[in-house]
């Protein structure tokens, strides 16, 4: 356990507040909440010893590490640490590790099918294809198309360099913002590149497999520092990608130099803050009225919201931000058969704020936020870097 | 960009001073470690509740107090405040907080007495509009504890408020049948009586016991988002009228204020970045330039402002961290007097308690000053609980302090905006 957490622990003083903003309790009574699950059981845990777990363990999976918990506490305590930390001591059932292992390693089979989305595509949706993901526990819901990846780049020499980790849902299942990121970010006088990187892990850390997710941040390590001491800035288009480069990785890889590489990693409208030379253009139709849903894990980081700055002042006449409300999918969480239901449910009072609006756009910086609020909306969603794309 | 102000701190005199500026069309942003101790306040604003604290009996008109008050004790925040701003800042306090949907209700020359879960009776000057009542005038008096709700005794209450109304209450235990797996707080019962099948179960245990016409003293569990409309139909439905008791954490009325104001203050433009707490500042001459936090991925994200309010919640909202020998205010290291050391002894004593009334020393306008009185920052400005010179808890007067200082600190910024433009 992280030493800094470790001290924490004894902050807390049961105000509950974090348990009033937990969207799980809203939704599901029977979970503990997080004060209860994490500082308030922790000392219990280890009065016991280190690998004891306690039977209401098992609704650990419930937690959707959102961190709603870890913003809200005023002393200092990260409930959803000790949440996670804990999952990775449950003794799941094979068919449920199964089930989770295949979801966390989602950067597989996106490789394999963008390569071919028509068949993939096709294959998803075929009714055996169906009853097969039912059995084996994902959840019958509409899933992101697969699309293929065919990107223009420039190849020229700037002293502003860029290493762009995309991430996976932008690689593989919507391309344009991987396009408008690097339009964005060349009319800024960037000279960006890619790297052969590992997926950033999030996916696999939040399923339990802790080893694979070290083995994963080991290798974008060694990469992501090579170019920093280059002078490259890593620059990321999703939100949870750029929470796990810059907290997590800390977490995982004990080493002096991870703070250089945490310190480096930007999301794109949080580097577009400290340009000097805005490339978007007042002048052009704007959309009339949208809803920017905040992801959670960029509540998460403190730096804000960037990018509405940027669509308020050329993009949107109307832009309607609220940071009440949790999309309810956590990722891989809202994939699963037996969440599948409660994760609409937490859905539910975004849904409604959307659909009141009257929005005919939503934009969000995560990839499935935007799965989840198309699903509960019928509304299309965009990146807000593929809507600053037409503003160029 | 620069911001006109920088407030440091979410509780209420730091919303308070969001809520003044942002309504002038001022730039606005709240840095805040975590959602504050707002969520676990009782919701009711306590002007003055006993002056001189050695008083057994409590004010009847706080406005008669104040001005007492003021005569007497120059260095107290409501003296260097001054009734009329004082005066305005309810009347802003009453207007804000009915439209951000959780109206109160109260004048600011009378003491309205609420019940307490001790059963004991405590002044407060304005209390939210679902608490309007008269204890006085209700003809049968009932305390309803719920079953599921650990720490209200229903029992406990009723024996102390008869002794203190000289009135016989009675009292009820209920079972609301909630198949909750688990050990339930205020919250999670608030939730469940959003429900219309588990808000039915109780208007029918209370129709079947207590008559109509009734005042039912019942712990703060009556809804949360949704608490108006909960209190409304379990009222209509049993014809009696319903007065909530604060509780323990988590207290239903002091969420229903901060959530409100929170969402109404971010719905109105004022920027709010929550989880980090501010740990960088950049002064010189007199003058604090930006502000700044550690955010994720350890780069200090830096804020320039205009002017910077510090309404960091003093010692429980730790904005002043008490150490063995000294007390030290955590954003600009300011200056903490203490008026003389606490001994053990003094603990209950009605006199003022030396580490309650540690704070920051302020001039008139709230500037932090040293204590050969020079202004230590120009364009900072103190509210709140981080001030020194009262005692909250035996004057009860932590929340109008907290409201008259933020919105103070409010005008402040504007003016110092004026002459700079």
């Amino acid at each position: 356990m992280s030493k800094k957490h470790n001290r924490n622990l004894d902050h807390c003083l049961k105000c509950t507040i974090c348990h009033t903003q937990c969207p799980v309790v809203a939704s599901f009574p029977d979970f503990p909440g997080p004060k209860q699950l994490g500082p308030e059981l922790e000392r219990l845990r280890l009065a016991r010893g280190k690998d004891e777990l306690l039977e209401v363990d098992n609704v650990l999976t419930y937690c959707m590490s959102c961190k709603r918990c870890d913003m809200a506490c005023p002393h200092g305590v990260n409930p959803a640490y000790y949440n996670r930390k804990n999952r990775q001591k449950l003794k799941l059932k094979s068919s449920e590790k199964f089930r989770n292992w295949i979801l966390a390693h989602n950067v597989w089979w996106g490789k394999i099918a963008s390569r071919i989305p028509g068949f993939s595509n096709f294959a998803l949706q075929f009714p055996l294809a169906r009853i097969g993901m039912g059995i084996v526990g994902l959840a019958n819901r509409n899933l992101p198309d697969y699309k293929k990846l065919n990107i223009k780049i420039k190849k020229e020499e700037k002293s502003k360099k860029v290493l762009y980790f995309a991430g996976c849902f932008a690689s593989f299942n919507d391309p344009k913002i991987i396009q408008s990121c690097i339009n964005i970010l060349e009319a800024c006088n960037y000279q960006v590149e890619f790297a052969p990187v590992e997926c950033c892990g999030m996916p696999v850390m939040s399923n339990a497999f802790q080893e694979e997710a070290r083995s994963f941040a080991e290798k974008n390590r060694k990469i992501f520092l090579d170019y920093i001491d280059k002078g490259y800035k890593i620059v990321t288009t999703c939100t949870s990608c750029e929470l796990m480069l810059k907290e997590e990785y800390e977490e995982l890889l004990e080493d002096e130099n991870i703070k250089k590489l945490s310190g480096n990693v930007w999301g794109l409208f949080e580097l577009l803050e400290e340009e000097e030379n805005i490339p978007f253009d007042k002048n052009k139709k704007q959309i009339e009225k949208a809803y920017y849903h905040i992801p959670c894990h960029l509540k998460a980081q403190g730096t804000g919201n960037p990018a509405v700055k940027f669509l308020r002042e050329y993009g949107v006449k109307e832009l309607m931000v609220v940071d009440d409300y949790c999309c309810g999918i956590a990722g891989s969480y809202g994939f699963k058969k037996e969440k599948h239901k409660l994760s609409m449910e937490i859905g539910s009072s975004l849904f409604n704020a959307v659909k009141s609006f009257g929005a005919e756009l939503v934009i969000t910086d995560c990839g499935t936020c935007k799965v989840q609020i198309k699903d509960g909306t019928g509304v299309e969603v965009k990146h807000p870097a593929v809507v600053m794309n037409d503003y160029l | 960009m620069i911001y006109d102000a920088v407030v440091i701190g979410a509780g209420l005199s730091g919303f308070i001073a969001a809520l003044k500026l942002s309504s002038e069309g001022k730039k606005v942003i709240i840095l805040s470690r975590g959602l504050g101790n707002l969520y676990s306040s009782s919701g009711y604003i306590d002007l003055l509740g006993y002056y001189p604290t050695d008083e057994k009996k409590p004010l009847l008109n706080p406005l008669r107090g104040l001005e007492k008050l003021i005569s007497e004790k120059p260095q107290h925040p409501y003296s260097l405040t001054g009734p009329d701003i004082i005066k305005e800042s309810v009347e802003f306090f009453l207007k804000i907080t009915e439209k951000a949907g959780v109206p109160y209700l109260g004048t600011i020359n009378k003491n309205t007495f609420m019940p307490t879960a001790a059963g004991t009776l405590v002044p407060v000057t304005f209390y939210p509009e679902t608490s309007k009542v008269s204890l006085s005038e209700a003809g049968n008096i009932v305390v309803v504890g719920i079953k599921e709700l650990m720490d209200f005794f229903p029992a406990y209450v009723a024996g102390n408020l008869t002794e203190n109304l000289n009135k016989k209450v009675e009292f009820l235990w209920v079972n609301l049948g909630l198949s909750i797996n688990r050990e339930v707080n205020s919250y999670d019962i608030a939730l469940s009586l959003e429900k219309e099948n588990i808000r039915g179960k109780l208007i029918e245990e209370l129709k079947k016991n207590i008559e109509k016409g009734s005042l039912i003293l019942i712990p703060a569990v009556l809804g949360a988002k949704s608490f108006r409309k909960v209190i409304s139909h379990i009222e209509e439905e049993t014809g009696c009228k319903m007065l909530e008791i604060p509780t323990l954490p988590p207290s239903l009325m002091g969420y229903r204020l901060a959530e409100n104001t929170g969402n109404y203050l971010k719905k109105n433009g004022v920027e709010m970045i929550t989880g980090y707490p501010v740990d960088y500042v950049k002064t010189g001459n007199g003058i604090c330039e930006e502000a700044g936090l550690t955010i994720a991925g350890g780069r200090i994200k830096k804020i320039r402002s205009r002017a910077f309010i510090l309404a960091t919640g003093g010692i429980l909202g730790e904005g002043l961290q008490v150490y063995p020998y000294e007390i030290r205010e955590k954003v600009f290291d300011l200056p903490v007097s203490m008026p003389g050391t606490t001994h053990y002894k003094d603990f209950f004593a009605l006199k003022e308690n030396p580490l309650s009334c540690a704070g920051v020393s302020v001039n008139q306008d709230l500037n932090p000053v040293n204590d050969k009185k020079e202004v230590l920052f120009k364009n900072v400005f103190v509210t709140g609980a981080t001030l020194g010179g009262y005692d909250p808890f035996l004057e009860k007067s932590g929340n109008g302090v907290a409201i008259s200082t933020g919105y103070k600190a409010a005008l402040m910024v504007m003016k110092a905006g004026g002459k700079n433009e």
